[in-house]
């Protein structure tokens, strides 16, 4: 009784496994397309009203992780690097993220929130616009990654948990 | 309405060194301009004196990276937001301060667009003085309790745009005055000091604010958009400006302006103001002799009128 009861919760442990996996990959890929709405929705605020981007995030409370962001903003470019800057902000505000920010994706917001500080007129549009193409195209990979592996990882949760189970009945 | 200080709204910005110089130096209520420039000492400028300021060690008060976190602060880290006030030289901060901005422009099919350095600023203390207009009033009422179309003429740094804002003021509320409907035309942001709308100087309950277009295009818009009867603005100069003003008195509507000038006779000789007087169409002129001293006023034909 003990002994199938023990392998119940091997196979359940491998299948959670695989799906927690997958659940993981499904919040970055969330995380990735919020990120795409607030860089939208503040270079087209800044676009219409040119306002500055405190006002910005005090008037528009549904901006997807205005605080973060503003701790961003307000850390660059200051004595310490941006990936510094990232972290000590993800570890205030970084709860609603949902995961870590990888490299790539710093980068992008970096260049963005950098634009804001110190560019007007033709080049921050540019600018702007070159943010959320590279955010758009992160968010369509993490999304196309998150179906295909995330399907990989149920399985083979499954799977493995099945295998365990049948070796050692 | 309380406003708010210098030291509360410029302090802040300033890096801390400068701070300190000032916190130091302290201000007895006269100190008009804070000019800081890159690689030189600060200047404090005062009615009848200025003052340089260095950093410790006699050196320069201000680096090129101090100038350039200064100009991130005062545009709230988002230059864009600020462009057109950059473009024109100036920004207005809370509280009505006023800060010239001067450097090395970029220009983009002749026209600035940009600084890529900036090395001076020029803070301006502005200071609000209400009551500047009490003595004026009665000389520029008429019998209905209505405003004369006034004129407030003399040299630069006076204390005109002051008079004019408590006259504005007067008039909104109707202190000594029939209350009346005024449009404040402030090309240089100098009368109501608009920050985001906000105007920074109390100008009255009734005074509706254009601020940063050319006076004599926005006299004619509030003529034709607001119904004002009294159209209040800063500085006439131009050709323009006076047309406007024309075109103002032929609608009906009072006038109260500013301008440089040594007084009546002055005026008399100087195109094109000129054809504003001979034309009466101010029938008060009030002249300032020192800061903030009426030294007469005058009628449309240059009779003394008594006031005060």
């Amino acid at each position: 009784m003990v002994k199938y009861l023990a392998i119940l919760i091997l196979f359940a442990s491998c299948a959670l496994y695989g799906f927690q996996s997958a659940k993981a990959l499904e919040r970055r890929a969330a995380m990735h397309k919020k990120l795409c709405s607030a860089i939208r929705t503040i270079s087209n605020v800044v676009l219409t009203t040119r306002q500055p981007l405190f006002s910005i995030m005090q008037k528009y409370p549904e901006i997807p992780f205005r605080r973060l962001i503003l701790a961003c903003f307000e850390g660059l470019p200051g004595g310490e690097d941006a990936a510094a800057v990232f972290e000590r902000a993800e570890r205030e505000q970084g709860a609603e993220l949902g995961g870590a920010i990888d490299a790539e994706t710093r980068q992008v917001l970096t260049e963005f929130l950098l634009a804001l500080r110190q560019l007007d007129g033709s080049r921050l549009s540019e600018a702007m616009k070159r943010a959320e193409t590279d955010m758009e195209k992160i968010a369509e990979r993490t999304e196309s990654d998150s179906r295909q592996r995330g399907r990989i990882y149920r399985t083979v949760g499954v799977l493995l948990g099945a295998a365990v189970a049948i070796l050692l009945i | 309405m309380d406003r708010i200080t210098w030291q509360e709204v410029l302090l802040p910005l300033f890096p801390g060194k400068v701070s300190e110089a000032l916190k130091r130096v302290g201000d007895e209520g006269d100190l008009l301009e804070i000019r800081l420039r890159r690689g030189l000492p600060m200047q404090l400028v005062y009615p009848a004196r200025d003052r340089l300021l260095y950093a410790p060690n006699g050196r320069a008060m201000m680096d090129g990276q101090d100038c350039e976190q200064l100009l991130l602060r005062i545009c709230e880290n988002s230059v864009y937001a600020w462009s057109d006030e950059l473009q024109n030289g100036f920004i207005t901060l809370q509280g009505g301060y006023r800060v010239g901005i001067s450097g090395r422009a970029v220009s983009e099919q002749g026209r600035m667009t940009r600084f890529s350095e900036v090395n001076s600023f020029n803070f301006r203390i502005v200071r609000e003085v209400r009551g500047a207009a009490k003595t004026l009033v009665e000389a520029v009422r008429g019998e209905d309790g209505r405003l004369f179309s006034t004129l407030i003429v003399s040299p630069p740094g006076l204390g005109k745009t002051t008079l004019l804002r408590d006259l504005v003021r007067h008039a909104s509320y109707g202190i000594g005055l029939r209350a009346q409907r005024v449009a404040l035309v402030d090309e240089r942001f100098e009368l109501a000091g608009c920050v985001r709308g906000l105007p920074m100087f109390d100008v009255g309950p009734r005074t509706d604010i254009m601020s940063g277009m050319r006076k004599a295009q926005a006299m004619r818009r509030m003529l034709a958009a607001m119904s004002p009867e009294v159209i209040a603005t800063d500085e006439l100069f131009f050709l323009d400006d006076i047309e406007a003003v024309l075109t103002a008195k032929a609608n009906g509507v009072t006038v109260l302006a500013s301008a440089h000038g040594g007084g009546y006779s002055d005026l008399l000789l100087r195109k094109p103001m000129e054809k504003l007087i001979r034309n009466g169409i101010f029938q008060r002129i009030a002249e300032l002799s020192e800061v903030g001293r009426i030294a007469k006023v005058v009628d449309e034909k240059g009779k003394e009128v008594e006031f005060g």
